[in-house]
């Protein structure tokens, strides 16, 4: 495959308060083929959008080059240079140009872009008086129609509504796959990355990490979560409640094929293995779920016999959104209460639904999705 | 370059646009202002003070000034506050910095414009429209851009990291004002002060700008001062050159000092 960017040996230091250094980046080497989507992923603060800055010219690495074949536009913020004052017609124009395209180019595809953001009933009006909505579609819509063959994209499609953002997506897939224009996708939707990109590069405080296949190297990242749940090793925590009599040994969740990215809407299975020191008639399980913040959303429950000592909970179509989610798990050994576990299991949820709301509020706060129509 | 050219005009049209955007008289501000000026200027060379205006009437003399302090002023103060006003957009898209100052002197040659056609009604009697007053128009107008844009590239790059200069700059404009001679004559200078410090005072591109401009326009001679005026010329060029050199060098690492 043809190169289309090339980044070699990239690194940055910043300077914080006084003498003390520190590498934002650390000897980047990474490759960008033709036609190709890479997602960038990492924590807040690994060096991302260092290195996105770096790539389209904002600011300079301290050591290392980049090769760049082709012209390369970057889309860091949406909206960034539009002007309140001045009506979406002038902004487009303005933005355009801030975003690296001349006069005449605009104009050939004014109509295009005014009717991908749906706005152009408002065409000469201040964005000022723009909602939100349209302000972001309008920008947004400006940046798609860039005629350039590198394409840097940063957390965009955190905004906007629903049919905008699967607008967007097309959008970016036609770029891609259609026009054989590079993509670097920066996101922390691991939904969006997994769908959209070709290939994911995982960068953990300034250095390379891991490049691979996305659901692989996902799997890798969110691996952090196998490290949160070791450390919840149901055999061996201490800080647990009941009188004893059983101890939970293993609580796992995993896909139906056994991987560890769980998707919406499909099945989610949760094994449980206890150990019991009592002799006992009844067993009941008790498993409260919740979302990353502690917030409570169902329960599930099961009665079985005394001498049991493994079961397994399946969810055929999760309806969870996006996110990061645990249980609570109880045994109780005839009606008393033997073993409790608070946040026994972690696992992580992504979404290839864009229909679904993807606020910031929400993806922190993640809910439960429910199936809906509406009629007007 | 198309395509800068483009963004130069694109962020002109944008600061002319915004700047009388939902104001009642709009465009009419431009005329305004410098009329203004005019009237207090009026009041305190001429009536308070009886300033010497080279034998041409005090209004003529002096709006003709103003259209260069104009032109002038607008560069330097709008061009060194350029790069942090626009600091969001310098952390997240990359384009020619220079162009956010350069594409001031687009919306000072509008009002510019403006100040011109006064003056061609106000100095109709007094003035000598020849080809002569054109080309030192041209040279006037040459040597302001280079100037003001000179001062205005040196004082947008260091502001970064010296933010103390945005406190010093509305200061320094005051400054230039009241040592060029825009309603007065030049010649109080030759009286008031020895030989050497009259070359100093053309440290000040406007001394020689307003003479290039008034001995075109007045016929009024180039009174001997062709030192003087060399040294206005040199120095615009010299602050113009080192400016762009400046910036250019310290261009890559505006986003770090934002």
């Amino acid at each position: 495959m043809k190169k289309a960017l090339e980044i070699q040996g990239i690194s940055k230091q910043y300077r914080i308060a006084g003498k003390e250094h520190f590498w934002a980046l650390d000897n980047i080497d990474l490759d960008l083929g033709q036609g190709e989507v890479l997602g960038l992923i990492g924590a807040n603060g690994a060096g991302k959008s260092t290195l996105l800055k770096i790539l389209s010219r904002i600011t300079a690495p301290t050591k290392g080059q980049i090769k760049v074949h082709g012209k390369m536009a970057s889309l860091l913020e949406v909206g960034t240079g539009f002007h309140p004052e001045l009506s979406g017609r002038e902004n487009i124009y303005l933005n355009g140009s801030i975003l690296g395209m001349s006069r005449a180019s605009i104009k050939a595809r004014f109509d295009e872009i005014v009717d991908f953001a749906g706005v152009s009933r408002f065409l000469d009006m201040p964005v000022k008086r723009y909602s939100s909505g349209m302000f972001v579609r309008l920008a947004f819509s400006v940046a798609a129609h860039l005629d350039s063959d590198i394409l840097l994209i940063d957390e965009v499609l955190a905004v906007g509504d629903a049919d905008f953002q699967k607008k967007c997506l097309a959008r970016m897939e036609d770029i891609s796959k259609a026009q054989a224009r590079s993509i670097v996708f920066v996101s922390h939707n691991m939904g969006a990355i997994n769908s959209l990109c070709d290939r994911v590069a995982w960068i953990n405080q300034g250095k390379l990490q891991a490049t691979g296949a996305p659901n692989e190297i996902i799997e890798q990242y969110l691996g952090g979560l196998e490290q949160l749940n070791a450390d919840s090793n149901p055999a061996e925590r201490s800080d647990r409640e009941g009188d004893g009599r059983a101890r939970f040994q293993q609580i796992e969740v995993k896909a139906k094929d056994g991987s560890k990215l769980i998707k919406s809407g499909e099945s989610l299975e949760l094994s449980l293995a206890w150990e019991s020191s009592a002799q006992a008639k009844e067993i009941r399980l008790e498993l409260h779920l919740f979302n990353s913040r502690g917030n409570y959303l169902s329960s599930f429950q099961h009665q079985l016999k005394g001498d049991q000592q493994k079961a397994q909970l399946s969810i055929p179509e999760l309806p969870l959104m996006s996110g990061r989610f645990f249980f609570n798990a109880h045994i109780y050994l005839d009606g008393i209460r033997a073993d409790f576990l608070g946040r026994a299991c972690y696992f992580e949820v992504l979404s290839d639904e864009w229909q679904q709301n993807e606020v910031a509020v929400q993806r922190q706060n993640p809910g439960v999705e429910i199936k809906n129509s509406w009629q007007s | 370059m198309t395509q800068y050219r483009s963004l130069g005009i694109s962020l002109a049209r944008r600061d002319f646009k915004v700047r009388y955007a939902q104001t009642k008289l709009g465009t009419l501000w431009a005329l305004i202002q410098p009329l203004l000026s005019l009237a207090v200027l009026f009041l305190v060379f001429q009536r308070a003070l009886q300033a010497d205006t080279q034998s041409i009437p005090f209004l003529s003399y002096t709006l003709s000034g103003l259209i260069f302090w104009g032109f002038f002023n607008y560069n330097l103060s709008q061009g060194a506050a350029s790069l942090i006003q626009a600091r969001t957009m310098l952390q997240k898209i990359y384009f020619p910095r220079i162009l956010l100052v350069l594409s001031k002197s687009l919306v000072a040659s509008v009002d510019l414009i403006f100040v011109l056609i006064l003056f061609v009604f106000v100095a109709f009697a007094d003035a000598h429209f020849t080809l002569l007053s054109l080309g030192s128009f041209a040279a006037a107008l040459l040597m302001s851009f280079f100037a003001s844009q000179g001062l205005a590239l040196w004082f947008a790059a260091l502001s970064l990291r010296f933010r103390d200069l945005q406190q010093i700059i509305p200061f320094f404009a005051q400054m230039l004002f009241f040592l060029s001679p825009i309603a007065y004559s030049p010649e109080l200078w030759h009286t008031a002060l020895n030989e050497k410090f009259q070359i100093l005072l053309y440290l000040n591109p406007m001394m020689g700008i307003l003479e290039i401009w008034r001995a075109g326009i007045f016929e009024l001679g180039f009174s001997a001062n062709i030192n003087g005026i060399s040294v206005s010329i040199a120095f615009s060029l010299a602050l113009f050159l080192s400016g762009w050199i400046y910036f250019q060098k310290v261009e890559r690492k505006m986003a770090d000092l934002l």
